[in-house]
């Protein structure tokens, strides 16, 4: 029964997370600011990430990682093994160290995301040796930073709901005891 | 009863009907209606001004329309307005579609020797620094990797990746285009590669400018068709300035492409010569 209800949720955050792909890869879904686009599927991930721990949250930023890598044309697996990093740091800490609230979300999500977009700069960016590394920080990295990290707030509710509503009474009281 | 029949009176009627009765044979038998164009002469002047009181008084009573009338009428009007909103946003989208594709099949004839596949541009990531997309065709439709993008207006980038149904698109907006180009007034030759900077702005640059150059501003920019690489001729953009770079030791072209590329929608890969 357990395992039913993990599969459900696995299952409702694989469509969220596809849904939320097509969302920031159509051309004109979403609004522009700055010439940035918000990267939806790496904001709900720190969610599931905060919900679920370090083992789901492996996989799932493998998913991510692999879907991100497909949008970009790059060799596959290049952002995947970074987010498999984090996600599993990120899991484990957020698992043994943080209550699951809304503050917390926002404070681990700013994190990683800081942590993932520097990494990815460096990598996509700076190594590739591409010239106004200092403007295109400025104009390109943080805006996206800040941009995405807004959208959190609006699927911080319906990732919360996904984690707390497909899981057994079991896990709920657990869930509720790790919270207080 | 015999004074009735006798009487003045219905004397006077019997003379009056047989009168009338002679009038409606004559008519009939003759078809001239002299009587009664003789009338009109009085009867019409007289029904104008009767119908022009008439509708004055109309106009200063109140409507007799009921307001449920009144608002089924505004609904059902409200309803083809939306209908007739409707096929007119599906107007313009078509003629749109078929100015583009007139475009598309002009671009396909000058360019006769050439094998071309249309392809719709279906995602743009927001990780993406020089405007790069992904368009629905792969390997499966014979791409390949290094195939150029164009549209009718001009060069737009080439495929960098393939995959079986779908490809990504670096443009010439980025600093890995290197696109072998010449003046097409000049003959100035250089290679294009773009910078953030400029990217932002839709702009790019052709770089290794000779010492010698003459190009100016609003020059023609074309594929040189050196390497093999990219058709000969395409047109990639305008020049709008000259600079140098930051160590002055060069100086390279600003190129505004034809092409809006944050902006395309559909593209033409040329996936060889016929």
């Amino acid at each position: 029964m357990k395992d039913k209800h993990s599969i459900y949720r696995f299952i409702a955050y694989s469509l969220e997370l596809l849904t939320l792909f097509v969302l920031q890869q159509s051309p004109q879904a979403l609004p522009i600011i700055s010439n940035c686009k918000p990267n939806l599927v790496l904001a709900a991930l720190v969610i599931i990430i905060l919900f679920e721990g370090a083992i789901i949250s492996l996989w799932f930023s493998i998913f991510v990682g692999l879907l991100l890598d497909a949008a970009l044309g790059i060799i596959p697996g290049t952002q995947a093994i970074l987010l498999c990093i984090l996600g599993y740091f990120i899991g484990y800490i957020a698992q043994n160290y943080f209550k699951k609230n809304i503050l917390t979300a926002l404070i681990i999500s700013m994190l990683s995301i800081i942590i993932f977009y520097h990494m990815q700069f460096l990598l996509l960016y700076i190594l590739k040796g591409y010239s106004e590394i200092l403007y295109a920080y400025l104009n390109k990295c943080i805006p996206t930073i800040i941009y995405t990290w807004s959208t959190v707030i609006i699927l911080y509710l319906p990732t919360k709901f996904f984690a707390l509503c497909i899981k057994e009474k079991q896990d709920f009281v657990n869930l509720e005891n790790l919270s207080t | 009863m015999r004074d009735f029949f006798k009487s003045r009176g219905f004397k006077l009627l019997l003379v009056a009907v047989v009168i009338l009765l002679c009038l409606v044979l004559f008519t009939l038998i003759t078809k001239i209606e002299f009587l009664s164009s003789q009338f009109s002469f009085i009867t019409a002047p007289i029904q104008k001004v009767g119908t022009e009181v008439s509708e004055a008084i109309c106009e200063l009573l109140p409507d007799s329309t009921s307001s449920e009338e009144y608002k089924n009428k505004i609904k059902d009007l409200e309803e083809e307005i939306e209908r007739l909103r409707a096929i007119t946003i599906d107007y313009y989208n078509i003629k749109k579609e078929n100015i583009q594709y007139k475009e598309f099949c002009e671009f396909k004839k000058t360019h006769a020797n050439l094998n071309f596949l249309v392809s719709s541009v279906v995602g743009r990531s927001p990780d993406e620094h020089f405007q790069g997309f992904t368009v629905d065709q792969g390997a499966s439709s014979g791409i390949k990797i290094g195939n150029p993008v164009v549209t009718s207006k001009g060069l737009v980038g080439h495929v960098s990746s393939v995959g079986e149904i779908s490809c990504h698109i670096n443009t010439i907006l980025s600093p890995e285009a290197k696109i072998g180009c010449i003046c097409a007034e000049t003959g100035d030759c250089g290679v294009i590669s773009g910078n953030f900077k400029l990217c932002e702005q839709n702009l790019t640059r052709m770089i290794y400018l000779s010492p010698g150059y003459t190009l100016q501003p609003q020059n023609l920019i074309v594929t040189s068709g050196l390497g093999g690489a990219y058709p000969k001729d395409l047109v990639i953009g305008k020049v709008t300035a000259v600079k140098s770079d930051e160590n002055n030791a060069s100086k390279y072209a600003i190129i505004e492409p034809t092409e809006d590329i944050p902006n395309t929608k559909d593209v033409l890969i040329i996936l060889g010569e016929k």
